[in-house]
Order: C-alpha cells, then sequence, then structure tokens
C-alpha cells in the first residue's frame, strides 16, 4: 500500500491539504503531513517521524509531496537516512495539484509509480 | 587532523556563528527569511553540547554524529544541505582518531559534492558554494602543489571573506532569494558568510601544525 507524504514549511498547509484530499479522493489513501507548527519550516528529523507515521499506518511504499526548496531537500536527507524496506520517491510537482492528482492515482488503485507520475505530470495541466 | 582538532573546529565554529548571530540573521532578512544565524546556532549549540557526552570519537564517528544533530535540529536548506553533506564526508573519514591531510581535503570534497547535488546548484548562483567551490578548489591546488596543509587554509580563511562578499553582486538562482531575481542583487549571501566563517574556524583548529 503507498502512501502520500505532505512535507510544508507549514504543518496547518499540509493538514488543510489533506482535509482536502480526503475530501477529493474518495476511497481512503494513507497519508501523514510534516511542517513547521510555533516555527514554520521543516527539517530531515520532521519528515522522517511523518514516515514512520505512515510505516505504522502499513504501508511500504511512499510518495513525499513538499512546498518549495528547502523542504524537498529536507525530505531527500529523509530518505536517506530511513531504515527498511519501504520504497520512497520524491514527485516533482505543484504541492496541491500534486497531491491531489496522486491521491486520485492512489484511490483508484494505483501504486506508488502511478501516483509519482500522476503527480509529476500534474505541472502540465493549465488551470485555464 | 586529529578528533581533537575537529571538535575544535566545531566548537570554533559554534562561536563564530553564535557571535555573528545578527549579522548572519540581518543577510537573510534581505533575501530570505531572517532566521539562518538563530538555525545555525541553534543545531551548533546542540552540537557542542552533545560534544561533552562523546569522548573520545573515532573521526568518522564524530563527524556522522554532527551531521544527524545539524539534520535535526537545523530547519531549512541549511540544515539539509550541512547535514547530508557531512554524513558523505564521514564516509570517506577514517575508523581511526587520525587522518591525513588528504583525507581532509578529500571529506571537504565529498561534502561539496554533495552540497552541489543536493542543491543543485553551481558556481555563480549565490549560494554557500560561491565559498566552498573556490576553496576546495585553492585547497587541492595548494597540496598538489605541496604547500603545508597549514598554509594552504590560512590563505583560504584569508580570501573566504572575500569570496562571500563578492555574492553581493550576484542574483540568486537558488532557493527562496532566487524569487527575488534582480532584487537579490546587493545583498550577501548568508550561507556564504557562514561558509566563510567555517574556513575561518578549519584554519584556527587545523592550520596550526605541519
Amino acid at each position: 500500500m503507498t502512501g502520500l507524504l505532505l512535507v510544508s514549511h507549514s504543518k496547518r498547509l499540509a493538514d488543510g491539504l489533506a482535509e482536502l484530499l480526503r475530501e477529493l479522493s474518495g476511497s481512503p489513501v494513507p497519508m501523514a503531513t510534516v511542517g513547521g507548527e510555533t516555527v514554520l519550516g521543516v527539517d530531515a528529523a520532521m519528515v522522517l517521524s511523518g514516515v514512520s507515521e505512515l510505516l505504522a499506518q502499513g504501508v511500504d511504499a511512499i510518495l513525499v509531496l513538499g512546498d518549495v526548496g528547502s523542504s524537498l531537500f529536507s525530505a531527500e536527507a529523509a530518505i536517506e537516512m530511513a531504515a527498511g524496506s519501504h520504497r520512497m520517491k520524491i514527485a516533482d510537482a505543484p504541492l496541491v495539484e500534486g497531491a491531489i492528482a496522486a491521491a486520485m492515482a492512489l484511490s483508484g488503485g494505483g501504486a506508488l509509480d502511478d501516483a509519482f507520475s500522476a503527480a509529476e505530470e500534474a505541472s502540465t495541466i493549465r488551470k485555464r | 587532523m586529529t578528533n581533537r582538532e575537529f571538535a575544535s573546529l566545531w566548537l570554533c565554529f559554534k562561536r563564530s556563528v553564535a557571535d555573528s548571530r545578527e549579522y548572519l540573521n540581518a543577510l537573510d532578512a534581505a533575501i530570505g527569511d531572517a532566521d539562518h544565524g538563530t538555525n545555525l546556532q541553534r543545531g551548533l549549540d546542540k552540537v557542542a553540547a552533545e560534544r561533552a557526552a562523546w569522548g573520545e570519537l573515532t573521526l568518522d564517528a564524530s563527524c556522522q554524529r554532527i551531521a544527524m544533530t545539524l539534520l535535526s535540529t537545523v530547519g531549512g536548506a541549511s540544515g539539509a544541505l550541512w547535514g547530508s553533506g557531512l554524513l558523505k564526508s564521514a564516509a570517506v573519514l577514517p575508523n581511526a582518531l587520525w587522518c591525513d591531510e588528504a583525507t581532509v581535503a578529500a571529506a571537504i570534497g565529498r561534502f561539496v559534492g554533495s552540497v552541489a547535488e543536493r542543491g543543485k546548484a553551481v558556481i555563480g548562483d549565490k549560494t554557500m558554494l560561491d565559498v566552498f567551490l573556490p576553496a576546495l578548489h585553492e585547497l587541492e591546488a595548494g597540496l598538489a602543489r605541496g604547500q603545508p596543509f597549514s598554509q594552504v587554509v590560512r590563505q583560504i580563511a584569508a580570501d573566504a571573506g572575500n569570496w562571500a562578499r563578492d555574492t553581493a553582486a550576484l542574483q540568486a538562482k537558488r532557493g527562496r532569494a532566487a524569487y527575488l531575481g534582480p532584487r537579490s542583487v546587493g545583498h550577501i549571501d548568508p550561507g556564504a558568510w557562514s561558509s566563510a566563517l567555517w574556513w575561518r574556524c578549519l584554519a584556527d583548529s587545523a592550520g596550526g601544525g605541519s
């Protein structure tokens, strides 16, 4: 089972996005959110705790989506540090659109690679 | 380099960053989120606090501990770049209390490679690499010429402040400052400045011998 890890400088931003995804995705998709609370920002240890949270939900593959620059650095560092047999990928995608596309792919029965492609393709979809 | 010199390098860096915290924050306020000094200081304070508990650690182990501490306490790009860079350095440092100078250069080379790869930055992008790349180049060239390590790193430490100051003329290509476009010109990159402090500490800690 594949889960989504939403990484933002702001935990509230990630939580709000997760709320939106639960509404849009139909069948439930495992999700965890990571971000700054009293202080904005994200570090690798926070990303690792999000990974643990997802693994505890029985996930064996994780797609990471992040907001700007350094959230992805932290995610990459966390992937290097993470032990275990689960697979992880980081999508180069806009956070909101990419997460929606990935959640739809997963709720439709897709796996990690499907969610990854869907998220990355989201950056090419024009809004108007 | 001995493990004590290595430890004194990081204690020196902690003091330098603490002394320059407000300046680093002010540099970051101009093109970022005004927390570079505070962020780095938080991580380095933790490194210094843990250092007391290490006792005698081998070079590879102490480098790895510092990396993990910075990864978990310094947020943002700096924590991830310094932390994962140091993890790469730890992989070439020996499981011993001493290493030769070529190994120090190799460890710094790994660090710089990791920062460049993770940050996808090159020279002139107005980042910490604008100090670390010329510094690494000078270090390798100096050692290849047969100059003593201490002499080479002292010269680099003297030049590093200028390399950092020169980032003021550059337009940021990476990180949040890049969103400012041409408005990033005229401000020194805070990551370049803190990198210059690190090289001064290397010269102070390991530049005395040989």
